[in-house]
């Protein structure tokens, strides 16, 4: 080979050598690029194909009775789902699992022809049918542990404790209101996979831990007891539905809570939204007499009204505002302590006429009505009071004994066990404790409490609830060894806007021991049927019946009866029904409040003392200072001079009442609804 | 003929150092395929020992055999004439993913693809180091030439197995470059090489979407990106030491052919950066040691030789490991010494094994 030859070769053999170099130079490039500078994204991007989270279920906290006895409680199911991409016929796999499953052949089917890694078959199966699915050995058909809520009782205290759905949240009772301390937090677990996505060895990334445990204030003995009692009464009566609490009243807690119609959480759904209602907290009704209580414990409070005083009930007749109000039985003069036992609406009438709005409805939401109590279970209602300035002139008799005005069975319970624990108004509350899965203390329950009634109102009645019982309205509460206290109601329920005559509520509130109180209750009987529908009379006794075991169990000694302290017993042999028989043009329903609407101060228009004066043609500053002479309250709209008004010159009103007058600028034409442009 | 000198230990080194690394490699990559279709994580691995034994007999024979015994019509003709026939024999049997690259005789399977490549080399190297400088006239020596060459890419071509056509056509154009090509030829060779595979790409549908999709793998994660898609996140997984050998999980499936066309994708994962740069400098070594053979071999025979046989190792070396990085589009090409495959393993040591023997006659 010639020496140019050679030379030329060796250059071109550079030449490649050159141009191998480059491309091992762009490689190592990319490989530095790759693997420090995209790592990071790289790797994210192969852990998410290589590997599989899986939520694994926690166990729900379980919910313990005061003496830690299980009332719910969490288990082990098995759910079906298939990998539809495994299955070697969708339409074999479907016969067999709708087969043993007891499922509709036709859901199934779409399901499994689908090309996703996952769907459920079937949740939370029994142990049967588990293994019937088992057996068929389907490829592609896999169990995945859940956690399923159990209710050991059933019914047992159903209202309080709620139930929870397929995803194991709490939909209702304290299973709603405590989900995230019971829930638990979930637990990860990462499978790692191949690109077949066959899982391999798992590895925890954080352990499932279990929900907390509540302990209630509940009994279960004397929830089943509570339970059973209403059942037969709500039976006996033929009522719609019935609701019984019991407290203590020192402390808020609830020792009992249940409700007629009620229903099993265990198959929640096979029972309708009514039975899941709790009446206790959701339903609201006019208390009727019970009432009364506020209106009496307001007056003495203030200062107008003593205990032996006299009050001329008037034969059992009282006018206001232009209506009549009758007591079902006549009375005359009544002691005050009287006008409770016998439940005078007469008497209660003139008790709050003295008060007046202001106090009234100051007392009214010191009891804590208008306003939820608190207790912790969802879907409480706050009760309907009106604001001050949408009463009428009426009001203050209506909700002297008890009518526009709405209540929960709750509330009422609380207000009555004011007078029990010395004149506090205490929060309700379930829960007493919370406690860790590992059994550590989490929560303590503080009774929250405020003093609402001073001592000597508190003493008197108590004297009057017990009068009540002993020769009153209540005698049917009456207990066997111990002494009690309490008050009837019966009203009307209000169908179509207007009071009805043959639908009631008939409720008795109370508590017992007189002297230190150990349970407060209220039994309320929705739409008793038949001929015994007073609060006295279908409600009473189930006080009696529900109380009087629990004391001799709590082994309480029994109490010599109380005596007789000066009262004249003259009445106490008339039955005296304590129904207010009583139909207002106005009810709960038909009233707007704080409405705009000036046909409400028409309604009463023709009944009152005052006349109202033509204001129009007037000025602002005249027509202000002709109000304020004949006490009137004014609602001016717009400015200029007065162009018209509500109600009409020359009608007769009460004092106080509200006049709206409409000003327009004499500029803008004689009608106020033109604008000035 | 020239005195004889011992056999170039780095050439040697280099290769038995890729011969033994790509065995581990290839155990780690195929075991997870193994074992789900052999039901043991060795079967293919053990399969693999084999062929590498076998190669390196084939290897210290050829190294024994002094080259300038091929330097002969007839037996070049013959090697010519027997890779023909098993190229065109291939043909004959049933396709397998679409190519026909296989002649099975029971177990035992062969590409003759890789016998092509000897024989080709053995051609023009007999054909340059006669023709010389005289290549550059077209009828009479390049057309005959382009046309011994472009029967065997053509044939290759129709066995569907375009990454092998490519590299030995790229070899051929570099062999000829250096043998004294003139650049005008050079352009137009390269040029109608660059049309034959333009045409061949959207000719057929699966080769235009890897073309697509080299350029942006992620448009089609799923489908044709999918193979760049695995083999980038394999590479970039590994960072700079790796993941440890046999601790890769790309190839439990997420990587198609782990143990072959991707083997460069395991490496980058499982030894990282350092073990990818040093596995691409062991092939710049054997460049390095082959050109020097080449140069100083003691006639063009050889010469040229020792280029066409060391620029078919390395050219495909450097083309599957641009494959893995997606720098080029993907071609199904082996690793040479190192990716599981018995032809390839037994032809590229036998290949070194003549390399070795031109080595031991250049000072």
């Amino acid at each position: 080979m010639s020496e140019t030859r050679k030379h030329s070769v060796l250059n071109r053999i550079l030449v490649s050598a050159a141009l191998l170099l480059a491309w091992s130079t762009v490689i190592v490039f990319r490989l530095i690029y790759l693997q420090i500078f995209r790592h990071d994204d790289l790797l994210a991007k192969a852990e998410r194909q290589q590997s599989l989270t899986v939520e694994v279920n926690p166990l729900r906290g379980q919910i313990l009775d005061r003496k830690m006895r299980e009332l719910a409680a969490s288990v082990d199911v098995e759910s079906v789902y298939a990998s539809p991409r495994d299955l070697a016929s969708p339409e074999r796999a479907a016969a067999q699992l709708s087969e043993v499953l007891g499922l509709d052949q036709g859901g199934v089917l779409p399901k499994l022809r689908g090309s996703s890694s996952f769907v459920w078959i079937k949740r939370k199966v029994t142990p049967r049918e588990k293994e019937a699915v088992a057996v068929l050995r389907l490829q592609g058909v896999n169990f995945l542990k859940e956690s399923q809520r159990f209710y050991p009782h059933r019914e047992l205290a159903a209202h309080v404790l709620g139930f929870v759905g397929l995803d194991n949240g709490g939909l209702s009772g304290l299973e709603y209101f405590y989900d995230a301390q019971v829930r638990g937090t979930p637990g990860r677990i990462l499978l790692n996979r191949d690109a077949r996505k066959t899982p391999m060895e798992g590895q925890v990334q954080r352990p499932a831990t279990a929900g907390n445990v509540l302990v209630l204030s509940i009994d279960q003995n004397l929830q089943y007891h509570v339970e059973q009692m209403l059942a037969e009464a709500v039976a006996a009566c033929q009522a719609a539905s019935g609701t019984a609490i019991l407290m203590d009243p020192h402390t808020g807690e609830i020792l009992a809570l249940a409700n007629v119609p009620t229903y099993n959480p265990n198959d929640y759904s096979s029972s309708g939204k009514e039975a899941w209602r709790n009446q206790a907290i959701s339903d609201t009704y006019e208390p009727g007499s019970t009432f009364k209580i506020i209106t009496a414990a307001a007056s003495l409070e203030e200062g107008l009204a003593r205990a032996d005083e006299q009050i001329d009930c008037q034969q059992g007749r009282i006018v206001v505002a232009g209506h009549s109000i009758s007591d079902h039985h006549p009375y005359g003069w009544l002691t005050f302590r009287q006008v409770l036992e016998h439940s005078s609406n007469v008497g209660a009438i003139k008790l709050g006429l003295r008060l007046g709005n202001e106090r009234l409805h100051a007392y009214v939401r010191k009891f804590g009505f208008g306003q939820r109590t608190g207790i912790d279970l969802p879907g409480e209602e706050p009760g309907l009071v009106w604001g001050l300035s949408s009463w009428t002139p009426l009001s203050v008799a209506s909700i002297s004994m008890g009518h526009e005005i709405g209540v929960t069975a709750l509330q009422l319970l609380v207000a009555i066990s004011s007078v029990a624990n010395g004149g506090y108004w205490v929060q309700p509350h379930l829960v007493n404790r919370m406690i860790s899965p590992e059994g550590d203390l989490l929560w303590q329950w503080q009774p929250v409490r405020k003093k609402i009634l001073g001592a000597s109102a508190t003493r008197v009645l108590l004297e009057s609830l017990e009068g009540a019982v002993l020769r009153g309205t209540g005698r049917e509460a009456a207990l066997e060894g111990y002494r009690a206290a309490g008050k009837t109601g019966t009203a009307q329920k209000i169908v179509d806007g207007v009071y009805s005559h043959t639908k009631f509520v008939a409720s008795f509130a109370g508590f017992a021991p007189v002297q230190d109180a150990r349970i407060a209750a209220i039994v309320v009987m929705n739409e008793p049927q038949g001929s015994r529908y007073y609060g006295g009379e279908v409600a009473a006794p189930v006080f009696k019946k529900i109380v009087e075991p629990l004391l001799v169990k709590m082994g309480l000694p029994p109490e010599e009866p109380a005596v007789n302290s000066g009262v004249e017993s003259e009445p106490a042999d008339v039955r005296v029904p304590d129904v207010n028989d009583y139909a207002p043009a106005r009810t709960m329903t038909e009233v707007l409040p704080a409405s705009d609407e000036p046909n409400q101060i028409v309604l009463s228009a023709s009944m009152g003392n005052v006349e109202v004066p033509d204001f129009r043609g007037k000025s602002l500053r005249a027509v202000i200072r002709e109000c304020a002479g004949r006490g009137l309250r004014l609602r001016p709209a717009g400015s200029g001079i007065a162009v018209e008004q509500i109600p009409p010159p020359g009608a007769s009103v009460y004092a106080d009442s509200q006049v709206m007058v409409w000003f327009s600028s004499p500029t803008s034409g004689n009608t106020h609804e033109v604008e000035t442009p | 003929m020239a005195p004889k000198v011992s056999w170039d230990k780095w050439l040697f080194l280099t290769m038995t150092a890729l011969v033994l690394f790509g065995l581990v490699m290839a155990y780690s990559a195929s075991a997870p395929l193994s074992a789900q279709r052999y039901g043991a994580g060795h079967h293919l691995f053990l399969r693999q020992l084999g062929w590498a034994l076998l190669g390196w007999i084939a290897m210290l024979g050829a190294m024994r055999i002094d080259y300038w015994h091929y330097d002969s019509k007839r037996v070049v003709a013959l090697a010519l004439l027997l890779a023909g026939v098993l190229l065109m024999a291939a043909l004959g049997f049933p396709s397998v993913n679409g190519s026909r690259r296989w002649i099975r005789l029971g177990t035992f399977s062969f590409q003759p693809s890789e016998a092509a490549k000897p024989a080709l080399l053995l051609f023009l190297a007999f054909y340059l180091s006669r023709r010389g400088h005289a290549i550059n006239q077209l009828t009479r020596n390049l057309l005959p030439c382009l046309a011994v060459v472009g029967a065997f890419l053509g044939l290759i071509l129709l066995e569907s197995d375009l990454g092998t056509a490519v590299c030995l056509a790229l070899v051929v154009t570099v062999v000829l470059f250096v043998g004294g090509l003139s650049v005008a030829y050079f352009a137009g060779l390269a040029a109608l090489c660059a049309s034959v595979v333009l045409y061949m790409v959207t000719q057929v549908s699966y080769r235009w979407e890897r073309i697509v999709a080299f350029l942006d793998p992620w448009s089609d994660p799923l489908r044709s990106g999918y193979q760049i898609i695995q083999s980038l996140i394999a590479v970039g997984t590994g960072g700079i030491s790796g993941a440890g050998l046999g601790q890769g999980k790309q190839k439990l499936f997420f990587l198609p052919y782990p143990h072959s066309d991707f083997i460069y994708a395991v490496i980058g994962e499982e030894v990282g950066l350092v073990g990818s740069v040093l596995v691409l400098l062991a092939f710049l070594l054997f460049f390095w040691r082959g050109m020097r053979t080449a140069v100083r071999a003691p006639d063009p025979f050889g010469s040229y030789l020792a280029l066409g046989l060391t620029l078919v190792i390395v050219l495909q070396a450097m083309i599957h490991i641009s494959v893995a990085l997606s720098l080029v589009p993907t071609k199904g090409i082996p690793l040479p010494f190192v990716s599981m495959g018995g032809s390839s393993m037994l032809v590229s040591l036998a290949m070194a094994g003549v390399l070795l023997n031109i080595s031991h006659h250049s000072p």
